[in-house]
């Protein structure tokens, strides 16, 4: 091989980087972030105790057992979260369902603020001010929603703000298969 | 739009002048080198024949060196040639490479951005929104002169009201809120204050509908059954909290009470578009006809066949396409399904016969399948379910209509026009028809009086008044 044809190959070399980087995101964009698997499903809740915000009850593991319930992960920072809110207070309150908030790295006073102007959904509400009982669930970002089922043990899990659709066709025809 | 493909086209230019011109560059490194290489060799040699006169070297030593010296001109010169010619063989190809770059390169990208990009999405906004809109000096002052007041004189309602109008025309929607809740106090429940305020409340949340908005919200239709953007806004809490068909009934029922010229029916024909068809149903068999225009431009004349507020303005029919595309069905799936859903209202109506928007919903299926006799059932179930609603009595009264103005009218049209006057004592075709048919029975005072109303109440230059005033004079004195 001449010194010249040597020359031009390594001309190639950025090409050919960028060529196996399109390649690896290309592949990357196809899947659905929310459809990460779980190492948390069907196993118990990690276990915790959490103080309440604004001196309202707190959450605790021992709280998720006994009752089919859902945990939904919220933040007053988080938009997605607002978007869904309205969903939840209707659960709670025309559906009847248990839904315990997970107030994920937040000021207690930015929560209940955010629980003041849009509504209450949450029979009670854990301060994880760190984030580290999110991190024990396996939380990859707000919101998230776990189903829990009687014996405490995560069934469920939805990332992203829950959708009518969601709720309609996977989440209500869960809750009443576990609550059977 | 001209001016973002004008600077993809300069930027795309600009990007292919590097690589076209060092494509067409005419290589001369070549021979440069070869030329570069004789100069050296020449000067060594120079040299060496210096040296040997200065008595440096011995001419043994100088021939050595001189023939060193031409073994590698000669080497430099066969390396030269060489590199001459592997390099014309790869610049040969260079000018057609060349054009076909340019040629090439636009051509791709177009044909990567055209499926993929979308030159008409709008601006992201809420990046784009400046936290705080330029305001003019002069608004600034005046608000600074407005606050001073209301500090002094915390009392003053109207003072509040308009400070939360202009804060939120500022964009400071927390202040706005603010200033409404001063108002709302000092007011003791207004329900245009209390509106404002939730409406206020619902863009601070970023367009949800939070627990005291929709409070207030139930409050002000409490009130005042009627107040659109309540009734809208309650629609808009049900969508988001994921419940799209009660969303759909408060709509549609707002569509109902609404005048066909209301400017928010626009806005609320959309809404409603979507999230029927995001639940595959059909908007045009849901939605009913708004109520005839509040302020007609030109109203419909009675001369011109009794269409009582026929002034459509009813959802936009889908087009095939997206009836398909609703829910994969064909054509005729499509139609069936809509036909099981009109069949299924109807016997839903027959154990609640009270459900006087149903028996509309119906009637207006009916009709737009083509049923006239079914529309005019449903239309006689709708008044039994509500006589007081107007909207039922002009839907029956305009399918009952004689088809000529001088046709023979049925005494149960009549009756239904009578209805309509006394719910709306100016309605047009009420009072043309009922002067008509008292002129039928010879009571000529009160043909006059009803259409002597009418005269009046059309615009100077109104096509039919001529010929009405005829009908007038006819009735003599």
């Amino acid at each position: 091989m001449s010194p010249v044809t040597k020359h031009r190959l390594l001309l190639l070399l950025p090409f050919t980087i960028f060529l196996v980087l399109l390649a690896y995101f290309a592949i990357g964009l196809t899947h659905d972030p929310s459809k990460l698997p779980s190492t948390m499903i069907d196993k118990p809740v990690p276990v915790f105790d959490l103080a309440g915000i604004d001196g309202g009850p707190g959450l605790a593991s021992t709280d998720l057992t006994g009752k089919v319930q859902l945990v939904n992960v919220f933040a007053s920072w988080c938009a997605p979260c607002r978007v869904e809110h309205p969903l939840l207070v209707r659960l709670a309150r025309e559906e009847g369902i248990v839904i315990r908030g997970l107030n994920y790295k937040d000021k207690p006073e930015a929560a209940q603020a955010f629980l003041n102007m849009l509504g209450n959904p949450y029979t009670s509400v854990g301060a994880d001010k760190d984030g580290r009982v999110g991190i024990n669930f396996g939380v990859y970002g707000v919101p998230e929603t776990y189903v829990i089922d009687k014996a405490g043990r995560i069934r469920y899990r939805h990332v992203g703000p829950l959708m009518p659709q969601d709720v309609e066709n996977v989440i209500l025809p869960m809750l009443r298969e576990l609550a059977k | 739009m001209i001016g973002f493909w004008i600077v993809a086209a300069a930027l795309t230019a600009l990007a292919l002048l590097p690589l076209v011109r060092a494509l067409l560059r005419p290589s001369g490194d070549v021979g440069e080198a070869a030329s570069f290489a004789r100069g050296v060799y020449a000067q060594q040699v120079a040299e060496v024949e210096r040296d040997l006169a200065r008595g440096v070297l011995t001419p043994d030593q100088a021939k050595l060196a001189r023939a060193e010296i031409g073994r590698r001109l000669l080497s430099a010169a066969a390396e030269a040639d060489k590199l001459e010619a592997v390099a014309t063989q790869a610049i040969k190809p260079s000018r057609k490479l060349a054009l076909a770059l340019t040629l090439a390169m636009p051509v791709v990208a177009l044909g990567i951005y055209l499926p993929t990009g979308h030159p008409n999405m709008p601006a992201q906004i809420f990046a784009e929104r400046p936290k705080g809109r330029a305001v003019p000096e002069k608004v600034l002052e005046a608000v600074a002169s407005l606050e001073k007041t209301l500090q002094e004189n915390p009392n003053d309602q109207a003072g509040w009201t308009l400070l939360g109008q202009t804060y939120a025309a500022m964009g400071r929607i927390d202040d706005a809120a603010l200033a409404y809740r001063r108002a709302l106090g000092l007011s003791q429940g207004d329900p245009e204050l209390m509106s404002a305020l939730a409406e206020t409340l619902t863009s601070a949340a970023d367009g949800i509908v939070g627990e005291e908005a929709h409070r207030l919200f139930d409050e002000v239709v409490k009130a005042d059954p009627n107040n659109p953007r309540a009734r809208y806004y309650l629609g808009v809490a049900r969508q988001q909290a994921g419940d799209i068909k009660g969303a759909l009934d408060r709509w549609t029922a707002l569509v109902g009470d609404s005048p066909a010229d209301a400017p928010w029916l626009p806005l609320l024909m959309q809404q409603i578009q979507q999230a029927a068809v995001s639940v595959g149903l059909d908007p045009a068999t849901i939605t009913p006809k708004p109520k005839p225009p509040a302020n007609p431009q030109a109203p419909r004349g009675p001369m011109q066949g009794g269409g009582a507020g026929a002034g459509g303005g009813a959802a936009p029919a889908l087009s095939a396409e997206q009836m398909q595309a609703m829910a994969g069905l064909s054509a005729e799936d499509q139609q069936a399904t809509i036909n099981s859903m009109v069949d299924g209202l109807e016997a839903k109506l027959k154990d609640n016969p009270g459900d006087v928007d149903g028996w509309l919903r119906l009637a207006r299926a009916r009709e737009v399948q083509g049923n006239l006799d079914a529309a005019r059932d449903a239309l006689r179930g709708a008044v039994k379910a509500d006589p007081g609603r107007v909207q039922a009595w002009l839907d029956l009264s305009r399918l009952l209509a004689p088809d000529t103005a001088d046709g023979k009218a049925t005494p149960e049209f009549l009756a239904a026009m009578a209805k309509v006057l006394a719910l709306q004592p100016q309605n047009p075709q009420a009072l043309y028809y009922l002067g008509q048919q008292a002129a039928n029975q010879g009571d000529t005072a009160k043909a006059r009086d009803y259409w002597q109303k009418l005269v009046s109440s059309l615009p100077a230059d109104a096509p039919e008044r001529p010929e009405l005033q005829r009908r007038l004079d006819a009735l003599g004195k």
